[in-house]
């Protein structure tokens, strides 16, 4: 395969611009009321949309950390069908002056077709909304406003935002794919408030995982806020104690085992060996191009396509013309198999080529 | 009948959303509430009545409740209080160590699993009457203004408010002396949630034992001297709406702070009440009249 996989989404040709909803969440005291609410939203935005935009925000103490410029980012998909992005922020002092600083929220709230413009990248979409909105929150903002341009940033080679982080191995992320491949609820320690471990970890799974992940990074954790992944630096015992009996997985990333057995071991087994090898943009490409189906079954021949593809480009003379078989008359299941097959056989001709072009 | 240890091994039904949680679980998996309250309640083998101190961010609610199982655990009015867990005495731990302190207690997350939750057993130590026992949350003011807005998105103070045996309904009486609508329209919201939310047929008003407690009455102090005349006067939406749709309705003045002093901060810092003493009137008085309506 090559060293940076093409997605299957139109890269190439993507809008410039996409408008999104948009809704603040904040504490201010205005004539009509005082304390966190959405204190502005455009008009596009559903009352039940802003419900679950208020039960997912952040309020008084809830970012990790009390620095001024810590910042988190929470992505959820919406029962309505469109997905949030939110990114919080501390903005001064709250106005009661009863300690703590206030947290600003500012959610963006996006259709299935604009997300995928973003490649189903929720921190793509973060860095767009970061980039969109003032520096400085603004802490009393017009109850009304437009709705929200965002600008389809390049992506990096990798398609994401951040570069690999350095701090996850291929186990540690192999197990908490695992995790999370199995549709489990998992808080994750010892990571920092790694932007970059969260991202990696939304864009190795398949695209169409991707958009049902509800996850948080550098938020308290809260069973309120319904997250499955949530990112929460350093261990919390206020967390480990909400967690407690629910069956909720505790991911303490310094001690990560191997993933217990699982149905996407296969599948596990080629992302972890493109890890280990930095072969990252592979990752996230490929999983990228898996829009529809991510079963078990799915992942499994997908997997063993990609390590064909592999496998070929050290075969000998009698292997090759094994694999070449194998694939001669192999029947696709779908556009990223097909793709797939499409690159063995590139890949199978470039390795006939040197064979016979060495002595 | 199982016996108490059996129950406390078998999975646990919330006592406020009576969801099932597994035996381990501390907290409710579905509203957060504690599920201390379940396992204390178990061992008391009786009903516990959950008493819910309801009113706007910033109104005091942490204050008055932190106050008043103070007041109560150091028998005043002839109470009787014995908390049950460590964790009911957290919220009067952090309210009198910060107000010694000369600081307000931080305010109130909106996340239920960072509320502050008090399980009390109360009687009345020299009539020797029976004991209640009282579950009393310290609920988020924005939580219960984004309920009260948009029903079902806080559940658990759904169904904390269609549980309570009584009420106590905070309201800002500085502001509203002030000329300030807004006290009046989130009270009147408010009852009018709970109007709504009881299946009482119309021409039936609601018996829920529901006390108006005029906070910050040190602003203005006439509300000691008549607190339903401050209401019909000043809260004019909510004294209609009580007189109209709640039958078991009373009306009380209350002040924790005896004086105020503002620290202004450098820069961008804002300015920071001070608690210079406390004074407490009245706090007792709302709770008093609730119990004894409790049962009736």
């Amino acid at each position: 395969m090559g060293a940076q996989s093409p997605v299957a989404l139109t890269e190439a040709s993507p809008p410039a611009t996409v408008l999104g909803d948009q809704a603040i969440f904040t504490s201010v005291f205005s004539h009509t009321g005082e304390g966190y609410r959405i204190v502005a939203a455009s008009a596009g935005l559903q009352v039940d949309e802003r419900r679950e935009i208020t039960q997912r925000s952040p309020s008084h103490g809830s970012l990790c950390g009390e620095a001024p410029d810590r910042l988190a980012v929470s992505v959820y998909p919406l029962a309505s069908g469109r997905f949030c992005v939110a990114h919080s922020r501390h903005a001064g002092f709250e106005h009661t002056a009863r300690g703590g600083q206030r947290v600003h929220t500012h959610a963006v709230v996006l259709t299935d077709a604009d997300l995928r413009r973003f490649q189903c990248n929720p921190l793509r979409v973060h860095a767009s909304l970061a980039a969109a909105i003032p520096d400085q929150p603004v802490v009393k903002p017009p109850l009304r406003l437009d709705p929200l341009c965002l600008t389809v940033s390049p992506a990096s080679p990798w398609g994401t935002v951040t570069a690999p982080p350095a701090d996850m191995n291929a186990e540690q992320i192999c197990a908490l794919l695992s995790l999370l491949l199995a549709g489990e609820r998992v808080v994750v320690v010892g990571a920092g408030y790694s932007h970059a471990a969260f991202e990696w970890t939304i864009m190795a799974l398949p695209l169409c995982a991707r958009r049902t992940v509800a996850g948080s990074v550098g938020l308290k954790f809260s069973p309120g806020r319904q997250m499955r992944l949530t990112f929460i630096g350093r261990n919390q015992r206020e967390a480990q104690r909400a967690i407690s009996g629910h069956g909720i997985r505790w991911f303490d990333v310094a001690s990560a085992q191997r993933p217990e057995p699982s149905a996407f071991d296969s599948w596990l087994e080629v992302i972890g060996r493109w890890w280990s090898q930095r072969r990252h943009g592979e990752i996230s490409g490929l999983a990228s191009q898996i829009i529809q189906d991510a079963s078990p079954r799915a992942l499994r021949r997908i997997a063993a396509v990609c390590e064909d593809i592999d496998r070929v480009q050290t075969a000998g003379e009698a292997m090759l013309a094994a694999l070449v078989r194998k694939y001669a008359a192999f029947a696709v299941a779908g556009e990223p198999e097909a793709d797939l097959v499409r690159r063995f056989r590139e890949a199978a001709d470039r390795r006939a080529q040197l064979l016979s072009a060495s002595p | 009948m199982l016996s108490t240890s059996e129950k406390a091994s078998a999975k646990t039904e919330c006592l406020i959303c009576e969801a099932i949680n597994p035996p381990k679980a501390l907290l409710c998996s579905t509203c957060s509430a504690p599920l201390a309250l379940v396992h204390d309640s178990l061992a008391q083998e009786r009903e516990p009545q959950i008493v819910s101190v309801i009113g706007e961010s910033n109104v005091g609610k942490t204050v008055y409740l932190g106050f008043l199982l103070d007041m109560l655990s150091q028998r005043a009015g002839d109470f009787e209080a014995i908390p049950k867990g460590a964790y009911s005495v957290d919220l009067q731990q952090t309210v009198i160590s910060h107000m010694m302190h000369r600081a307000f207690p931080p305010k109130t997350p909106m996340e239920p699993d960072e509320w502050y939750w008090a399980y009390y057993q109360i009687r009345r130590h020299s009539r020797g009457s029976c004991w209640v026992d009282l579950v009393m949350p310290d609920m988020a003011g924005e939580s219960l203004a984004a309920e009260v807005a948009t029903p079902k998105t806080i559940t658990v103070i759904h169904n904390l408010l269609t549980k309570s045996a009584g009420m106590l309904l905070l309201v800002d009486a500085a502001l509203a002396a002030n000329g300030y609508s807004q006290p009046d329209f989130f009270a009147l919201k408010m009852m009018s949630y709970i109007d709504s939310m009881r299946p009482a047929k119309k021409a039936k008003r609601i018996r829920t034992p529901t006390a108006v407690v005029l906070c910050k009455a040190d602003y203005c102090p006439e509300c000691f001297d008549n607190p339903r005349q401050f209401v019909k006067a000043n809260l004019n939406r909510l004294w209609n709406m009580c007189e109209r749709r709640f039958e078991n309705v009373e009306f009380f003045a209350c002040s924790a702070v005896g004086s105020l002093g503002y620290a202004a901060g450098q820069g961008e810092e804002p300015v920071v009440p001070i608690p210079l003493h406390t004074s407490l009137q009245g706090v007792l008085e709302p709770f008093e009249w609730v119990l004894n309506h409790l049962s009736r």
